[in-house]
C-alpha cells in the first residue's frame, strides 16, 4: 500500500498546487491590481456624456457681441468599436486624407503633437523641440527616438546609453561653469557630425514603414503602399503625424480624437457620407469661440487655451482631453465661479447624457439626462468702438513715432490707452499693442501658423525671460493692467493736488525757476529744457502746463516725503503694511505699481549700508569680521541701520570690538537716518521718477478720483450679467473703494493748469487740441528709463493722461507709449478717442465731417 | 432495502456543510446575475426571477436524488454499471440525433429549462464504470488491462466530440487520468502521454483539426491583446469584473459588468465573475476554502475506502471538481483559456448541479460505508 499512499499525497500537492496558483493569481488581479480593474468596469457600463453648454457671449455696452460661439465642423477618430488593426487604420486614414485634401482642408489636419516639421521651400525635415543649446535638443531627439524604438545612422555615433549616463553624471554635478563645459566637451566629441535635418528625416521614413505606410524593396527603395500617398510628400507627412497623434492617444478608447478642425462643410458631409470607407472617422460639430472683432478688445478679452491647471480644472468637472478654458482676461477670470468673486461663469454647466453602451461601445438607451445651462451673457462696460479707434490710434502714433512725422525717430513699438468714466470706474476702452486675434487660440488653445507662433512670442519664453531691459514686444502681455512703468510729469497733478491739500502751496503760490532745483547739496533735479535756462516766476497752474520739474522738485521738498507717501495711500497707490501691491480692483488679471514709502527707501538704504559694512569689516583694519547673510551679527547690525539706534554695547556683545569698524558702523546708522537719500527719492518721485511706476489703469483711476471730488472708484469691465433670453440677471454697481477729501477750489487749479497744457500756447499738448471742438484739459510726461534700460537703445516713456470735456469732465483717458521719445507724440491718441465718445455733440459734427473728409481723400 | 441508520454517524459533515454553502453562493450570485436580487429597489425583481427559482428547484430535486443515492450501497451501484454505461450511450447517441442546439454545441436533450444535458449525466457514469471495471484489475499498467480502460472510456468522448464538447471532455480526460494516477499508473505511461498529448496538440494545431474558433480561443489566451473586442474581449471582461471586486465589495460593487449586459452566459460559465465581483478577495478565498475542504475530505475518504471501487469512484470525483475549479475560475483570472465548464454547485444548470450533487453523494457514501478500522 506504500505506493498508494505516495499517489493520495501526490494528489493532495497537486491540489494545493492548483489552489495556491489561483489565490496568488487573485492577490494579483484583486488587491494588487483591483483600482485599475474597478476603474476601468466603472468606464464600460454606463458611460456618462458630456455635452459642453453653450458658452457665455462677451457684449459691449451697446449690445455689440464681442465673443460669440460659432459651430465648427471637426473630423474625428474613435478607438471603441474598431479594430486596432494597423491596415484599417491606416486605410480609414488615407481615405479620409483624400477627402481632405480634395476639398483643400488640409491645413486644419492637427499636427499639434508631432515633432517633425518640413520646409517645402528648403525641402528639409526638422525637429520643433526646443531647446537652449543643441545638447538638450539631441537629449529630447532622442527620447522621442527612444519612445518610438528607432535607431539612426547618428546612433552609430552616439548611442542612447552613453547619452543617458551623461545626463544622469550631468544631473549629479553642481550647476555652473564646469556642468557648461562638460555638456561643451559631450557636443564636441559626438555631436559635431550630427545633421538635424538628416536625422529627422531618416526618422521620418522610419516612422512612415513602422506604420506600415510604405516599405523598402530590396535595394532599399522606397515603395509606397497607398498609392495615394505616393502623389505627395505633404501628404505622407499628414498620414503619418495622424498616425502618431492616434497612437499617443491610444489609452483613451472612448474618446473622439481629433484629426481636423474648422473643416469646410463639405469635407464634414463627404466623411460622413462614406462612412464605410472610413471606420472610425466621423465628422461632429462642435461650438467654437468666435471674435467677430479679431484683435479688437484682445487685451481685456483674453483668449482660449488648453487646461493647463489639470487637477483644479478636473475637480471642477471639465473634460480636461477636450475642453479649452480662458486663460487670460475676461475670459479667464470670468470662466467659471472659482475664477471670481462676482458669481459669474461664462461656461455655464455642461449637461449630462447616462447612455448604457454595448461591448461595441454603441448606445444601447439613454438611462439618464441633465441638460446643459447655457453659460452667462456678460455685458461689458466697454464702448467696442472706442476700443477699436484707441488700438487704431495707438498704431498710428506709434507708426509716426516710428518714422519721424513729429520730428525725432524713436522705436515705439508697443503701448497702451485706457478710458475710464470718472464717475463709476467703468472702463470704455482698453487697448495693448501689439495686440492679439484670439480667433487664433479659439480652435485648438494654440495657433497653428507658425509665423503667428513667432509672431506672439509663443516658441521662446527663454528669450521673453532673459529679455531683462524689456526690449521686445509682446503680443500677449496687457501693456495697459500689467506694465507699471515710471508715469513722468503725468504724476505732477498728484504732486500738486497733494500740496494744495496740505496746504504748503496754493493756487497763487509761486516759485522762482532757475531750471535746476539744487536745494539740498548734492541734489540736482533738472527740468526737461534746463539748457534753456528756468522757467522764471511760476505758479503750479504754470508748471502743469510748462511742466516745470522745478516747481514739483520743490512741492516734494516742502511736503516731505511722509506726507507725500500718506497722500499715495489715500489714492491707493502705495504698497500696504504687508507689502501688498495695490489695487485698482479691475476684474482682469493685473500688475499694478506702486509709488514707493519712506520705509521702502529707508530699507534701499539700510541694505546698501549694509553691503558695504559686510565688505568694509573683511578688511583686517577693521577687525577682519566675516558677516554672512542670515546670522545674528547680520541681523543685529541690519537692525540697527533700520531703527537708527546705534548701540555700542551690542556690538561689544556680539564681538565687534574693532574700534574702525565700530565706526564705521555707526557712521553708516547715521548716514541711513540722516542722509538726504530719503529726500531725492521724494524730490525724483514728485516729478513722476525714481521709486513710482503705474499702469495706465492705475494712472486713469487716480486722475478720476481727483476729477470726480475725491471718490476711488473700482476699475471695472462687466458692467452687467445677462439671461440668455436678454433679460438682466444680475447688476454690477460701481464700486467705491476709497474716498478722499478734497477741497473743490483743489480740484479746480489742478484741473486749470492740465486745461493750459491743452488750451494754451506754450502748453506741451497744445497741437494737438488747439482746434478740438470741446475743450480738454491733459497733462504730458516723458519718463526716462534705467541706465540699463538706456543701454540697451530704449527710449522715454510717452505719456499723456486727460480728461474732457474741461468744464464738466466725464471720461479720462490714460495713454503710454513704450520707447515713444516724448509725452506730446501721445496725445493724439486722447483725441481719437474723444472723437467717438462725443460723436453726438452737436459741436463735434462739423470737426468729423471734415475730418472724415479728409480721411477720404488720403 | 435495509437501511442502517448508524451509518449516519460516519456521514462527513463538513463535506455536506460545504456543499450547501457552496450552492446557497451560488444561487445568491445566479440571483445577481440574473437581476433576479439587487441591492437597489426593487430588490427583488420576479419577473427576471425564472432562472433564478428553476435553479432552486433544480437544487431540491438535486439534494432529493443525493439522499436517495446516499441510502443505497454505492457497491450496488457499482453493479449497475453496465446498464448505466449502455444507458447513457445511448442517451449521447440520441442527443446527436434529435437533440437541441446551444451555442454551437448540440448538447441537449428536451427543450428550455427543462433540458438535460447528457454529456454531464456521462461523466459520473463513466467515473463508476471505469472504477468498476479498474477494481477488478490486478495490475492496471498491462496492455489489455489499459486497451479495455481507454475503449470503455473513448465511446462516451467519442460521442461527446461530435457535439462538440471538448470542454466536457477535458474534464473527461483530466478526470480518467485522476483515476489512473491513483490506480497506480507506471509514470512512464504519464511521461509518454506527456509526449503524446503534445504531438497531439501539434497535430491537432497542423491539420485543421481543430474549429477556427477554438484555434482562435487559444491563441488569444496566450496572447489576449490581439482581439480585445473578439474573442478576448470575455477574457478582458471576465478579468476587469474579477479584479473590480478587490478585497471585499459587496455594497460598493460597480455592478457594472457581471450585472449587466456584458458578461455573456454570467449565470453559468461566467458565474465566478459575478461573485468575485462582489465577494471580493475575500469571499473567493472562503469559496476556495469550501472547495479544498470537500477534496481534503474525499481524499481522506479514498484513503480509508473498504474497496478499491470505492477509492477510484471518490478520485474520480475529486479529479473532475479539480480540474472543473482549476478550469472555470482559471479562465477568468487569466489562467485558462475560455470554455463553457460549469463550476460545481455555483453555476445554473440543472444536468450539471444534478451531477455534481450526485458525484458528492457518492463520495460521502463511500466515507459512510468505509473500513471501520484503519491501517
Amino acid at each position: 500500500m506504500k505506493k498508494k499512499f505516495d499517489r493520495f499525497t501526490a494528489f493532495l500537492v497537486i491540489v494545493i498546487m492548483i489552489f495556491g496558483t489561483i489565490i496568488s493569481r487573485l492577490v494579483y488581479i484583486q488587491l494588487i491590481n483591483g483600482d485599475d480593474y474597478r476603474e476601468m468596469a466603472e468606464s464600460m457600463g454606463e458611460k456618462p456624456q458630456v455635452e459642453i453648454a453653450p458658452r457665455g457671449e462677451i457684449l459691449d455696452r451697446n449690445g455689440k457681441r464681442l465673443a460669440i460661439n460659432t459651430l465648427n465642423y471637426v473630423i474625428t477618430y474613435t478607438y471603441e468599436g474598431n479594430n486596432k488593426d494597423s491596415s484599417e487604420i491606416n486605410n480609414s486614414l488615407v481615405n479620409a486624407l483624400e477627402i481632405i485634401y480634395k476639398n483643400g482642408d488640409q491645413d486644419k489636419i492637427i499636427m499639434d503633437s508631432f515633432p517633425i516639421n518640413y520646409d517645402a521651400s528648403k525641402q528639409q525635415f526638422s525637429y520643433n523641440f526646443s531647446a537652449k543649446n543643441k545638447y538638450e535638443l539631441v537629449k529630447q531627439i532622442e527620447n522621442f527616438k527612444k519612445n518610438n524604438k528607432i535607431e539612426t545612422a547618428f546612433n552609430k555615433v552616439l548611442n542612447y546609453k552613453t547619452l543617458e549616463d551623461f545626463d544622469k553624471n550631468l544631473k549629479n554635478s553642481a550647476a555652473g561653469t564646469s556642468q557648461d563645459e562638460a555638456i561643451k566637451g559631450f557636443e564636441e566629441k559626438y555631436l559635431t557630425t550630427f545633421n538635424e535635418s538628416d536625422d529627422a528625416k531618416e526618422v521620418f521614413y522610419k516612422l512612415a514603414e513602422k506604420y506600415n505606410f510604405i516599405s523598402r524593396d530590396s535595394s532599399g527603395n522606397v515603395v509606397y503602399n497607398y498609392k495615394t500617398l505616393s502623389e505627395n510628400l505633404d501628404k505622407l507627412i499628414k498620414a503619418v503625424a495622424l498616425r502618431y497623434s492616434l497612437k499617443s492617444a491610444e489609452y483613451r478608447q472612448y474618446d473622439d480624437i481629433e484629426i481636423a478642425r474648422n473643416v469646410k462643410k463639405e469635407t464634414a458631409w463627404s466623411i460622413q457620407i462614406k462612412s464605410d470607407e472610413l471606420k472610425g472617422i466621423t465628422s461632429q460639430v462642435v461650438p467654437v469661440r468666435y471674435y467677430p472683432y479679431g484683435e479688437v478688445g484682445s487685451a481685456f478679452l483674453g483668449y482660449m487655451g488648453k487646461i493647463s491647471n489639470a487637477q483644479k480644472y478636473e475637480s471642477l468637472g471639465y473634460d480636461i482631453s477636450k475642453e479649452l478654458v480662458g486663460v487670460s482676461g475676461l475670459e479667464y477670470v470670468l470662466e467659471n465661479r472659482e475664477n471670481n468673486n462676482y458669481d459669474i461663469q461664462l461656461r455655464g454647466e455642461p449637461g449630462v447624457r447616462y447612455v448604457k453602451v454595448d461591448k461595441f461601445g454603441k448606445v444601447i438607451e439613454e438611462t439618464a439626462r441633465i441638460e446643459a445651462i447655457p453659460g452667462d451673457t456678460v455685458e461689458t462696460t466697454i464702448n467696442i468702438d472706442m476700443q477699436a479707434a484707441a488700438e487704431k490710434a495707438l498704431d498710428e502714433a506709434m507708426a509716426k513715432i516710428r518714422n519721424g512725422s513729429f520730428g525725432d525717430k524713436f522705436r515705439a513699438q508697443r503701448g497702451a490707452a485706457v478710458a475710464m468714466d470718472i464717475h463709476t470706474g467703468e472702463i470704455l476702452a482698453l487697448a495693448s499693442r501689439p495686440g492679439f486675434d484670439p480667433n487664433y487660440f479659439a480652435l485648438t488653445g494654440s495657433p497653428q501658423d507658425p509665423e503667428i507662433i513667432k509672431k506672439y512670442q509663443l516658441n521662446n519664453p527663454e528669450e521673453l525671460y532673459n529679455d531683462k531691459y524689456d526690449t521686445i514686444p509682446r503680443p500677449m502681455f496687457n501693456y495697459a493692467t500689467q506694465g507699471a512703468v515710471m508715469p513722468g510729469s503725468t504724476f505732477k497733478p498728484f504732486s500738486a493736488i497733494a500740496g494744495l491739500e496740505e496746504g504748503v502751496i496754493t493756487k497763487n503760490t509761486t516759485v522762482y525757476d532757475d531750471g535746476i532745483w539744487d536745494n539740498i547739496p548734492g541734489v540736482k533735479i533738472r527740468n526737461w529744457n534746463y539748457n534753456a535756462g528756468g522757467m522764471g516766476v511760476i505758479n503750479v497752474t504754470e508748471a502743469l502746463k510748462r511742466s516745470s520739474n522745478y516747481f514739483f522738485a520743490e512741492v516734494g521738498n516742502r511736503l516731505g516725503f511722509e506726507k507725500f507717501s500718506e497722500w499715495a495711500r489715500k489714492f491707493g497707490l502705495t504698497r500696504d503694511e504687508n507689502g501688498k501691491r495695490p489695487s485698482t480692483g479691475i476684474e482682469i488679471t493685473e500688475n499694478p505699481g506702486s509709488v514707493g514709502t519712506p520705509e521702502e527707501s529707508k530699507r534701499r538704504a539700510a541694505q546698501s549700508a549694509m553691503r558695504s559694512i559686510v565688505e568694509k569689516l573683511k578688511e583686517q583694519k577693521y577687525g577682519g569680521y566675516t558677516i554672512d547673510y542670515g546670522t545674528v551679527y547680520y541681523n543685529e547690525i541690519f537692525d540697527m541701520l533700520v531703527d537708527g539706534n546705534y548701540d555700542e554695547k551690542v556690538l561689544d556683545e556680539l564681538g565687534f570690538t574693532n574700534k574702525n569698524a565700530k565706526n564705521f558702523i555707526k557712521g553708516k546708522v547715521n548716514y541711513v537716518q540722516n542722509y538726504s537719500i530719503n529726500k531725492i527719492d521724494v524730490l525724483n518721485m514728485a516729478i513722476g521718477q525714481g521709486y513710482v511706476s503705474l499702469t495706465p489703469v492705475q494712472m486713469a483711476q487716480y486722475l478720476s478720483t481727483i476729477l470726480n471730488g475725491g471718490t476711488r472708484y473700482r476699475a471695472h469691465l462687466v458692467k452687467r450679467v445677462l439671461n440668455p433670453d436678454g433679460t438682466v440677471k444680475k447688476e454690477i454697481e460701481p464700486e467705491v473703494l476709497g474716498k478722499i477729501d478734497l477741497k473743490p477750489e483743489n480740484i479746480e487749479t489742478v484741473m486749470e493748469g492740465m486745461g493750459k497744457v491743452t488750451q494754451e500756447l506754450g502748453g506741451t499738448a497744445r497741437s494737438t487740441f488747439s482746434n478740438y471742438p470741446i475743450k480738454t484739459g491733459g497733462k504730458t510726461g516723458t519718463a526716462q528709463p534705467g541706465v540699463g534700460e538706456i543701454m540697451n537703445y530704449r527710449d522715454n516713456y510717452a505719456w499723456f493722461i486727460s480728461f474732457a470735456p474741461f468744464d464738466k469732465p466725464e471720461i479720462v483717458v490714460a495713454t503710454v507709449i513704450y520707447d515713444g521719445g516724448h509725452g506730446g507724440y501721445a496725445a493724439g491718441v486722447a483725441r481719437e478717442i474723444y472723437d467717438v465718445y462725443f460723436k453726438d455733440r452737436p459741436e463735434m459734427q462739423d470737426f468729423l465731417a471734415k475730418k472724415a473728409q479728409s480721411d477720404k481723400s488720403n | 432495502m435495509k437501511m442502517n441508520r448508524k451509518l449516519f454517524k460516519y456521514l462527513d459533515y463538513s463535506i455536506l456543510f460545504s456543499v450547501i454553502a457552496i450552492a446557497i453562493l451560488g444561487t445568491i450570485s445566479i440571483g445577481f446575475a440574473t437581476n433576479a436580487i439587487s441591492f437597489q429597489p426593487p430588490y427583488i425583481n420576479l419577473s427576471a426571477s425564472r432562472t433564478f427559482i428553476t435553479q432552486i428547484i433544480w437544487f431540491i430535486i438535486a439534494s432529493a436524488a443525493g439522499f436517495y443515492i446516499l441510502i443505497i450501497d454505492y457497491n450496488v451501484i457499482g453493479g449497475y454499471y453496465k446498464i448505466l454505461y449502455v444507458g447513457i450511450n445511448i442517451l449521447l447517441l440520441l442527443v446527436l440525433l434529435v437533440g437541441s442546439e446551444r451555442n454551437g454545441a448540440k448538447a441537449w436533450l428536451g427543450v428550455g429549462s427543462l433540458g438535460i444535458q447528457p454529456s454531464e449525466f456521462a461523466k459520473i457514469i463513466t467515473i463508476i464504470t471505469l472504477a468498476k471495471i479498474m477494481e477488478d484489475m490486478e495490475n492496471i499498467n498491462t496492455p489489455k488491462n489499459l486497451g479495455k480502460i481507454a475503449l470503455y472510456a473513448l465511446i462516451p468522448i467519442g460521442l461527446i466530440q461530435l457535439q462538440p464538447d471538448t470542454g466536457t471532455n477535458l474534464i473527461f480526460a483530466m478526470t480518467i487520468l485522476g483515476m489512473l494516477f491513483v490506480a497506480g499508473l507506471d509514470l512512464k505511461f504519464i511521461y509518454g502521454g506527456l509526449i503524446a498529448a503534445i504531438s497531439g496538440v501539434l497535430v491537432l494545431w497542423n491539420f485543421d483539426i481543430l474549429e477556427p474558433y477554438q484555434k482562435n480561443r487559444i491563441l488569444v489566451f496566450f496572447k489576449p491583446e490581439l482581439d480585445r473586442l473578439g474573442s478576448g474581449y470575455n477574457a478582458m471582461l471576465a478579468k476587469m469584473a474579477v479584479g473590480s471586486g478587490k478585497f471585499f465589495s459587496l455594497f460598493s460593487s460597480s455592478d457594472a459588468l457581471s450585472g449587466g449586459k456584458f458578461i455573456p452566459e454570467a449565470h453559468t460559465d461566467f458565474i465566478f465573475t459575478v461573485f468575485a465581483e462582489r465577494w471580493g478577495f475575500l469571499g473567493s478565498v472562503i469559496l476556495l476554502a469550501l472547495y479544498f475542504n470537500i477534496i481534503f475530505k474525499g481524499i481522506k475518504i479514498a484513503r480509508t475506502s473498504k474497496d478499491k471501487f470505492g477509492t477510484y469512484v471518490v478520485f474520480g470525483v475529486l479529479s473532475m471538481f479539480t480540474f472543473q475549479i482549476l478550469q472555470n475560475i482559471g479562465m477568468d483570472i487569466g489562467l485558462m483559456p475560455i470554455t463553457g465548464i460549469p463550476l460545481p454547485f455555483m453555476s445554473y444548470g440543472g444536468s450539471s448541479l444534478l451531477t455534481s450533487v450526485v458525484s458528492i453523494s457518492l463520495i460521502l457514501n463511500v466515507g459512510m460505508r468505509r473500513q471501520k478500522i484503519n491501517f
